[in-house]
């Protein structure tokens, strides 16, 4: 008996916490910043060569032929 | 009541040890709470597994000790990073303040490295795109100063190597930058 009563007071520690955390983060997760940070971390663009590099127009100060393209806050204007 | 605390010992030691994440990392990840500067102790535990286990052991004690900013600072913290990374110029300062936690932030951009004329011999054309940034933390009156180096892809072979030749790996790879800590620069 005792041992259902610890197993079931880990449990409730845990969903209160969680939820309490999900409570505070409303903001953040509801944010432009929240969703565009998730898609730069997953967007991948591929080269001509095939390999592979992420969408961060700040690449293209690497390469000096894309540098005229370059205009800071384009990434997160363009982001919807 | 032994069992309950051997199996919370087992799952303590295999989500830490095995992985090199602190419990609170791992929330960052979860909601993508990933600002260096404000997970620096947890991030620098899991940096040193790729160097030295010693290190990271004592790292890894070291923040588990200290007390963490909170998950939503650790956000408000992320959102001003984002912003200021991708939107703000040179010199540009943005903050955020949690009057509840007694907590604030600041992140300054510092530079953007646009070319390689002018630079020192150190900067190579290999930092090109990369922005330097100092991130300020304020808990309690306490003062944390960061300085990082973010950049838009992996500082390879050449630029950026411990003392056998091989290149750091950076600190944190996070909404498309490569994090590295300013201090190995020196």
């Amino acid at each position: 008996m005792s041992k259902n009563k610890v197993f079931i007071f880990i449990i409730f520690f845990f969903v209160i916490n969680n939820l309490k955390a999900e409570d505070n983060l409303e903001t953040w997760l509801n944010s432009k910043e929240y969703r565009f940070a998730v898609h730069m971390s997953e967007c991948k663009i591929k080269q001509i060569d095939g390999s592979y590099r992420n969408c961060n127009i700040f690449n293209n100060l690497k390469y000096k032929i894309l540098e005229h393209n370059f205009k800071l806050g384009k990434n997160f204007k363009e982001f919807k | 009541m032994r069992i309950f605390f051997l199996l919370f010992l087992f799952f303590f030691l295999n989500s830490c040890l095995l992985t090199g994440e602190t419990s609170s990392l791992r929330e960052s990840y979860k909601y993508a709470c990933l600002a260096p500067s404000i997970n620096y102790r947890s991030l620098d535990a899991k940096h040193s597994t790729q160097i030295h286990l010693i290190a990271w052991a004592k790292k890894y004690a070291a923040q588990a000790i200290s007390s963490e900013f909170k998950i939503e600072d650790r956000c408000s913290h992320t959102k001003i990073l984002i912003n200021a990374l991708y939107n703000q110029n040179d010199g540009d300062i943005l903050s955020w303040a949690n009057d509840r936690n007694k907590t604030s932030g600041k992140i300054k951009i510092l530079k953007t490295i646009y070319d390689t004329r002018g630079n020192s011999v150190s900067i190579s054309g290999g930092f090109r795109g990369c922005r330097e940034y100092s991130s300020r933390l304020i808990k309690n009156e306490e003062i944390w100063d960061y300085k990082f180096l973010a950049c838009p892809s992996a500082l390879g072979w050449g630029v950026f190597d411990d003392s056998n030749g091989f290149p750091i790996p950076p600190h944190l790879v996070f909404a498309g930058w490569y994090f590295y800590d300013y201090r190995f620069f020196k």
